[in-house]
């Protein structure tokens, strides 16, 4: 049936998938139960690992994400994304002239800097990432804590940071502290370029 | 008092080294010279990579300040200092001393992170 000259590339095959399964077999053992993969935070991924994880968040991210309804940010508050950003947010993501706490260049995967996450990310994107979250980092699933209307007033902060100078940040905070007046898309960003 | 004592340490390791190494350069030596490696890591953690462009560094890919390519061979830092080691050590522990009001903040680097991360971005030719 086999034809006789294909009969040992077969059996090379053949004898080729064995190899490299008692090999992946013996690899999982040692990471499963010998632990030779470190998961302590205090040892950086290789580059190559760390571009995988990124890149595997990507594309979830991206795959995951549905088009916004169109009221979505239109209607979302500004002041009210400043203050559950100073709330939740500032610690591990810093803000334009902050830096995030201390403890945060501790974290790894470590929390990366929002400034200009709205160039990185359309404003869908950026709705899924706080809703969702991301696994295996410090990066909580806000839509289990809070409703979606506070994420859509985080996004649309966000959108406004990009053009926040370090100074209309810091009036921000100062408003988003004492202030209750909602501050709408545009108004923001509009007040930040003064 | 202990930076006397440290100072004094740091010469005993020179002349120490110097002996060891045929005494080559023990004049030019730097008191305490930066570790490109360990401000490899530093630079990682600070999470730097989020607002500038640093060759080597993965995930470095920011474009809120300036790409740091070539740092090596910058003259100015923030365009405020002349470009030096120990400048730029300076900078990193404090932006907002030069900067003032500038988006980069004070992260809080001790000055030996600051001159490892700057040992870095001087390996950038």
């Amino acid at each position: 049936m086999i034809p006789r000259r294909i009969r040992p590339l077969l059996l090379g095959w053949l004898a080729g998938i064995a190899t490299a399964a008692i090999a992946g077999g013996v690899f999982a053992g040692l990471v499963l139960f010998a632990g030779i993969y470190n998961t302590g935070a205090d040892n950086q991924h290789l580059r190559i690992v760390a571009w995988a994880f990124h890149r595997t968040m990507t594309s979830s991210v991206k795959r995951r994400t549905q088009p916004l309804p169109a009221d979505a940010l239109r209607d979302a508050d500004v002041l009210a994304g400043a203050r559950d950003y100073e709330m939740h947010c500032i610690a591990c993501h810093g803000g334009p002239g902050v830096a995030r706490a201390a403890w945060t260049s501790a974290l790894l995967p470590t929390p990366p800097y929002l400034l200009d996450s709205a160039r990185r990310w359309s404003p869908a994107e950026l709705t899924t990432i706080v809703r969702d979250g991301v696994k295996m980092t410090a990066m909580p699933a806000w839509s289990e804590v809070a409703p979606d209307r506070k994420v859509d007033d985080v996004v649309a902060f966000l959108i406004a940071m990009r053009r926040l100078t370090p100074a209309a940040f810091a009036r921000l905070r100062a408003q988003a502290a004492t202030g209750t007046a909602p501050l709408r898309p545009g108004s923001a960003a509009s007040e930040a370029s003064q | 008092m202990e930076k006397l004592a440290d100072t004094v340490r740091g010469a005993c390791f020179l002349s120490i080294l110097a002996l060891l190494t045929g005494c080559r350069g023990a004049s030019d030596a730097q008191p305490v010279k930066g570790d490109p490696a360990a401000g490899k890591i530093v630079i990682t953690r600070q999470a730097c990579g989020s607002c500038h462009t640093i060759p080597g560094i993965e995930l470095a890919d920011g474009l809120v300040g300036p790409p740091l390519i070539h740092f090596a061979s910058r003259q100015m830092i923030a365009g405020a200092l002349p470009n030096s080691p120990s400048n730029l050590a300076a900078f990193l522990r404090s932006p907002q001393s030069v900067v003032k009001g500038g988006a980069m903040p004070d992260m809080g680097l001790t000055s030996r992170q600051a001159r490892d991360a700057a040992a870095y971005l001087l390996t950038l030719k």
